[in-house]
């Protein structure tokens, strides 16, 4: 018995040799050391795999040449500045003496490929940059021409897919990445795939040097063991907190729940094909429903106050506060009430809505982080007298039932940053792929054009508030509420800067650290 | 007449060749029969970038391609069957990387908190039928049989988290972090509580009926203790029923500890496992499984020779009925 007892002994030895080779765990971060526990981390470091990239730039490890500021607008970040010089043309100036992380000079020749690299092996950055020739001027300067006016170019560049990369660094790669050469102000320095990351400050950065001396970035895919992290304070930020930690969070010591909503618009997408639900082929239904959402008290209760109201699908997007005056400013069950009886959809006696001895009732699919907003719509419109049938599901189901024309009623969040007469033409074009309804709008197309091409920013500004004025109207989704963020930040993390977009709320280089 | 070894042995490689040919058989099918589609899991909330469904669909239609899922299922099958049997496992959709290099990078993280937590399993379920087979019906066997039967309704999500945040506060274990000695006990400890209920109550049962057999009583009635009689007669023979229950439990330790592997961030294959059912990624999915049904199957055997060294009974009682 004894000789079995050592030689489990041994095997298990050996076996924790085996697996405990990665880097050690961070005690906090340590002085001058920074602990993050994200959701996911990359499986690979290549700028140009597309959906990986964010990470990269969540990170710190990646830049572009500009960046979204948390209100919206677009400033120069590699690049010094950029600026429209004619309707089709915008010059972009480099910083001067700007280095990839290997010390490799970041001069125009090094952009314009790494953009042309991205546009070859990343599908997402090739429809970003679709149509846009780059031209090397001068070693800090080329330029970026597009057939037509390209107002938005500026927004386009500061996508996370077009993160500028030197791609000598890449070149003849056969396996995926397991090195990077970016140019942000942390480089990486270890990396297990989805599992750690490792950075340091880069001592070259253009920028004023970090506070922060070493980034490690430990992925937790369990949120609730995220939670624990946090609570713990074993990780100085830690991202996508689950609902029900967010109370316990708020009062932590040691710890402040921080995330500014996210520029994404969680809204309610209506079939108004669905066999199931003719009703929602009433331009009146659709309005009646969106009428009797209660924002406030969903943004609330689900979104556990870390959110507010979008009365349009244009109000998570910080850069047009117009968009918070449009749509569904209110909650207003009596307008709904009565749009619903112009459509011919009374309530019975049992407090139920019909017409012609057909029930109204509706098939709502929630799926991720969108289930407890489903279960208050659920309650908000039956109390109007709709049935909500609720099921929250894969997203893969979601997805089939959309293929089958077989859905009501889809909650779903889009972006609203970035090239914003594009969203608009994703959301309600009649190509758009998040036109899930397909709608067919016939003034769609023009409205796109002028926000796209109009002489001015004043035309350009009206044409998408026009726009998002026609959703609020048409109504192919219900907007409800920005995405909620809940981020934990420790206390002994200074200068962090609240950001509508999640991928900027990890990692930033004004950080100072205390302790 | 004994068999001779060698045909024993081609009956079992055979049996284990035709389990592992339907367990390929079953999940190919079952994973592309499952809703969705793994370009779409990669293209993710691709609308963001502004793409058009024409464009997504052009896309998926060239991934498809790349990926090989717009040939016909059985020649996917045929191909899939072929590379695993070269010991070339397949390509992540997710990683890019090797499935094998990744499983096999895994490997050991969950082998290691499978042993350490079926010790703990052995240890506990070990004591605690002891416990209880000394007087069946007791306040021993009652107080053991509540705790047991209050442990299996636990949950393990619900065990784990809760076992992480007692430790957390108490001892400032560290929830995230390679797979190293120093994070090893507390989910080892959880799985090992998790599977103890089970093999405790069926050693017990073993326990009191081996007992009441009359080597047993013979050997009491020669003079020996109580407890000799128990761990130098009756032990040995009891153990038998609990071997097959271990062997299984322990083929699911090392396979299926998802949950725990997620809630104590285990670099280990089951969490691997379950992000890549999420994503789709078929042919970590396939192979996994694979992997899984033969460490099964392994084990079993394993099981089956443990068991003729711990109780040769049995193959005399074979010999017999044959």
């Amino acid at each position: 018995m004894r000789r079995v007892v050592v030689l489990v002994g041994v095997v298990l030895l050996v076996l924790l040799g085996a697996c405990g080779t990665g880097p050690a765990a961070p005690d906090s971060g340590g002085e001058g050391g920074l602990a993050l526990a994200v959701s996911k981390i990359n499986a690979a470091l290549d700028p140009a795999e597309s959906l990986t990239t964010s990470y990269l730039r969540s990170f710190g490890a990646g830049e572009s040449l500009a960046k979204i500021r948390p209100d919206g607008t677009v400033a120069p970040e590699l690049a010094e500045s950029l600026t429209a010089t004619a309707p089709g043309t915008w010059t972009v100036v480099l910083r001067e003496g700007a280095t990839f992380h290997s010390g490799a000079p970041v001069d125009a020749e090094a952009v314009r490929a790494s953009l042309e690299r991205s546009r070859v092996l990343n599908e997402l950055a090739a429809d970003l940059v679709e149509e846009v020739t780059f031209d090397v001027v001068d070693p800090r300067t080329l330029t970026a021409t597009t057939a037509g006016p390209s107002p938005y170019l500026d927004a386009t560049l500061a996508h996370y897919e077009l993160q500028i990369h030197n791609v000598a660094s890449y070149a003849g790669l056969t396996a995926p990445a397991t090195t990077a050469d970016l140019t942000g102000p942390f480089r990486v320095t270890a990396f297990a795939p989805e599992q750690e990351l490792t950075l340091e400050r880069n001592p070259t950065w253009w920028g004023q040097a970090p506070a922060v001396d070493t980034i490690t970035v430990q992925q937790v895919t369990d949120p609730e063991a995220r939670a624990q992290i946090a609570l713990a304070g074993q990780a100085d930020v830690v991202d996508l907190l689950p609902p029900s930690a967010v109370a316990e969070l708020r009062t932590a010591e040691g710890t402040r729940l921080q995330g500014a909503p996210a520029a994404n618009t969680v809204a309610v997408y209506l079939n108004p094909s669905s066999p199931a639900a003719p009703a929602l082929a009433d331009q009146r239904v659709r309005q009646a429903l969106a009428w009797a959402v209660d924002r406030a008290a969903v943004a609330e209760i689900a979104g556990e106050g870390l959110t507010g109201a979008a009365p349009s699908w244009l109000a998570s997007n910080p850069a047009y506060p117009q968009a918070d005056e449009q749509g569904f400013t209110r909650h207003d069950p009596a307008l709904a009430a009565r749009l619903l009886d112009e459509a011919g959809w009374v309530l019975g006696p049992d407090g139920r809505r019909a017409k012609d001895g057909a029930p109204l009732v509706l098939r709502l699919q929630t799926w991720g982080t969108e289930g407890p907003t489903g279960e208050v719509l659920q309650a908000q419109w039956d109390s109007l007298g709709v049935t909500v049938e609720l099921s929250y599901v894969d997203n893969a189901l979601v997805q089939q039932a959309r293929e089958r024309g077989d859905w009501d009623a889809q909650t779903a969040a889009f972006t609203t940053l970035g090239n914003v007469a594009n969203l608009f033409a994703v959301q309600m074009g009649a190509d758009g792929s998040g036109n899930y309804g397909r709608y067919d709008l016939p003034q769609v197309p023009a409205l796109i054009e002028r926000a796209s091409a109009a002489a001015t920013a004043e035309e350009r500004t009206a044409a998408v508030l026009e726009l998002n004025a026609l959703h609020t109207e048409v109504v192919p989704a219900i907007p409800v509420h920005p995405r909620p963020q809940a981020t934990a930040v420790s206390a002994r993390v200074g200068g962090f800067v609240a950001h509508p977009l999640q991928y900027e709320n990890l990692v930033q280089p004004g950080y100072t650290l205390d302790g | 007449m004994l068999r001779p070894a060698a045909v024993v042995g081609a009956r079992a490689l055979a049996g284990t060749l035709a389990v592992l040919l339907v367990a390929s058989v079953l999940v190919f099918g079952l994973v592309r029969s499952a809703p969705g589609d793994p370009v779409d899991v990669q293209l993710g909330e691709a609308g963001g970038v502004g793409l058009s469904r024409s464009d997504i669909d052009r896309i998926r239609t060239e991934r498809r391609v790349e990926l090989g899922l717009d040939r016909p299922l059985p020649e996917q099958y045929v191909r899939w069957l072929g590379r695993m049997v070269t010991g070339d496992w397949g390509t992540s959709y997710v990683s890019g990387r090797s499935v094998r290099a990744e499983v096999l990078d895994r490997v050991p993280a969950s082998l290691v908190l499978a042993v350490s937590g079926f010790a703990v399993a052995v240890v506990l379920a070990v004591g605690l039928a002891l416990l209880a087979s000394r007087r069946p019906g007791g306040p021993t066997d009652q107080v053991v049989r509540l705790a047991t039967l209050a442990t299996v309704a636990v949950p393990s999500f619900l065990l784990g988290t809760l076992a992480l945040q007692v430790a957390t506060a108490a001892t400032g274990y560290r929830i995230a972090g390679p797979a190293t000695a120093g994070r090893i006990w507390l989910p080892a400890l959880v799985l090992g509580v998790a599977v103890t209920p089970t093999l405790s109550r069926v050693l017990r049962a073993s326990l009191i009926a081996e007992r009441g057999r009359l080597y047993a009583v013979a050997a009491q009635a020669r003079g020996a203790s109580a407890g000799r009689t128990l761990l130098r007669h009756v032990l040995r023979p009891a153990l038998a029923p609990a071997l097959t229950l271990g062997g299984l439990a322990f083929a699911s330790l090392v396979t299926g500890s998802v949950i725990t592997e997620a809630v104590f961030s285990w670099p280990g294959v089951g969490r691997y496992a379950v992000d890549a059912i999420s994503a789709q990624d078929y042919p970590v999915v396939q192979a996994y499984v694979v992997l899984a049904t033969a460490l099964v199957v392994l084990v079993n055997r394993g099981v089956d020779l443990v068991q003729r060294l711990v109780d040769p009974r049995g193959d005399a009682r074979a010999e017999a009925v044959a």
